[in-house]
């Protein structure tokens, strides 16, 4: 029979397997280079574990490990973004394939927590709207409304010019 | 928002067991900087032990035994000192450093993680001050206007319907907030680090109604990078709280209505 601390760490186990792409997929898309998301799916990872006894109990575990890897992931976009001469170290091949997803870690990083939370786990971790409310604890309309002052601060940040397009398409 | 390329996103380079033991070894980290301030104080009570056991050591001496061990160990500094309100700026306040105290006592040792200093930031994105509605007053209440270095400090924040009309509002979390900012940055919060249950809830205002929450301060700060409270107290200076009442009401622009900044001192 398995004690409580064994107990645990077997639960924290199973998600992990299961999990572990998926929050990697969230960080890469934030970052775009396979190291680094791996390094901020594991500190979010890592900050489960040390909670478990409080993280694991939540409903929504698997939301909340993404919502934090998104954190970790644009933190280390905006320290990415701040270090002088880091994006001039790259590579050139490195340069084009990682520009705009550096640009979208930057520009997460310059939204509200909350619409940056809805963003991740949306649209990055790929949850419904129903799910993301849920794990959020809010109401579905508040996803949406934080989600659509989201989309309309990223394509200013990002410049996108069929912002209308985008909306129909996220929304459908 | 930017959708992604289209292209499939490349697969994590470490199998599953090897991202475990990565995960293992970031959780071996986090539980040693967490453990980091007691090492740091039995450090400290062992050497004050010493000082008091050895005979000839004593009074002012403490300070001549602690000094080596001061000068063998790079004196940590914040990230961004300059970003610490100081009210005596020629002696910025450290983890070595004690604040003035009549009494020359090196326990402040322990206020900081030694080996972690960190710029204490929440971040000051979140809560937006909502505009509305015109009925509601929000107001933040502390037990005084100066405070001791580490002394826990209780904050209350008051909503009001002073309104003729019921106001209703909805909740996705805590229903209020508060937060200390400094000169440059919003240094504690209280809901930052936490865990809240994702619980739906709404509660109606009667006209003339308030409610209040009211929280605590132990003088910890937020270290973003962690994502926790942590360490502090913070050193002696001026600060500003500010409250927030949490609103999810549609057009109010904001996610909560804030209330006067108010301000006080650390000694």
């Amino acid at each position: 029979m398995k004690n409580g601390k064994e107990r645990r760490r077997a639960e924290f186990e199973a998600m992990f397997r299961v999990l572990w792409p998926r929050a990697h997929r969230v960080a890469y898309r934030i970052l775009g280079q396979v190291a680094e998301a791996e390094d901020a799916a594991a500190e979010a990872f890592a900050r489960a574990y040390v909670s478990w006894r409080r993280v694991g109990s939540l409903d929504h575990r698997e939301a909340w490990v993404l919502r934090v890897t998104s954190n970790v992931a644009v933190d280390m976009a905006r320290r990415k973004a701040r270090r002088p001469g880091g994006r001039a170290q790259e590579t050139e091949a490195f340069e084009d394939a990682v520009a705009d997803r550096v640009t979208l870690g930057t520009a997460l990083a310059s939204l509200p927590r909350r619409q940056r939370e809805i963003v991740a786990l949306r649209y990055l971790a790929g949850f419904g709207e129903e799910d993301v409310a849920r794990s959020l604890g809010i109401a579905r309309s508040t996803v949406k409304e934080h989600a659509r002052r989201a989309r309309t601060s990223l394509r200013e940040l990002l410049g996108s010019k069929d912002g209308r397009e985008d909306d129909e398409a996220v929304d459908r | 928002m930017k959708p992604s390329t289209g292209e499939p996103d490349p697969r994590p380079r470490r199998s599953v067991e090897e991202a475990l033991e990565l995960t293992y070894r970031r959780v071996r980290r986090i539980r040693l900087r967490r453990a980091m301030p007691t090492v740091a104080g039995a450090l400290v009570a062992g050497v004050l032990a010493l000082v008091l056991l050895v005979p000839g050591l004593g009074g002012d001496e403490v300070v001549d035994v602690l000094a080596p061990t001061r000068s063998t160990e790079p004196t940590p500094q914040p990230r961004d000192a300059s970003a610490l309100p100081h009210s005596t700026p020629t002696s910025p306040p450290t983890a070595t450093t004690p604040p003035p105290s009549p009494a020359p006592t090196p326990t402040p040792v322990e206020e900081t993680p030694a080996s972690q200093p960190f710029q204490a930031d929440c971040g000051k994105e979140y809560p937006k001050r909502a505009e509305s509605p015109e009925g509601m007053e929000v107001a933040l209440e502390l037990e005084g206007h100066v405070f001791a270095h580490g002394e826990e400090i209780t904050m209350t924040v008051r909503a009001k319907n002073v309104s003729a009309q019921p106001i209703r509002n909805e909740y996705s979390g805590p229903r209020a907030d508060v937060w200390v900012e400094d000169d440059e940055h919003r240094i504690w919060m209280w809901s930052f680090g936490r865990v809240f249950p994702a619980v739906q809830s709404e509660e109606t205002f009667a006209p003339g109604e308030e409610k209040t929450e009211v929280m605590t301060w132990k003088q910890q700060l937020c270290d973003a990078e962690a994502g926790e409270q942590r360490g502090g107290p913070p050193p002696p200076g001026h600060y500003v709280a500010h409250g927030g009442w949490t609103t999810t009401e549609e057009g109010s622009g904001g996610d909560a209505w804030w209330s006067n900044p108010v301000e006080f001192e650390i000694r």
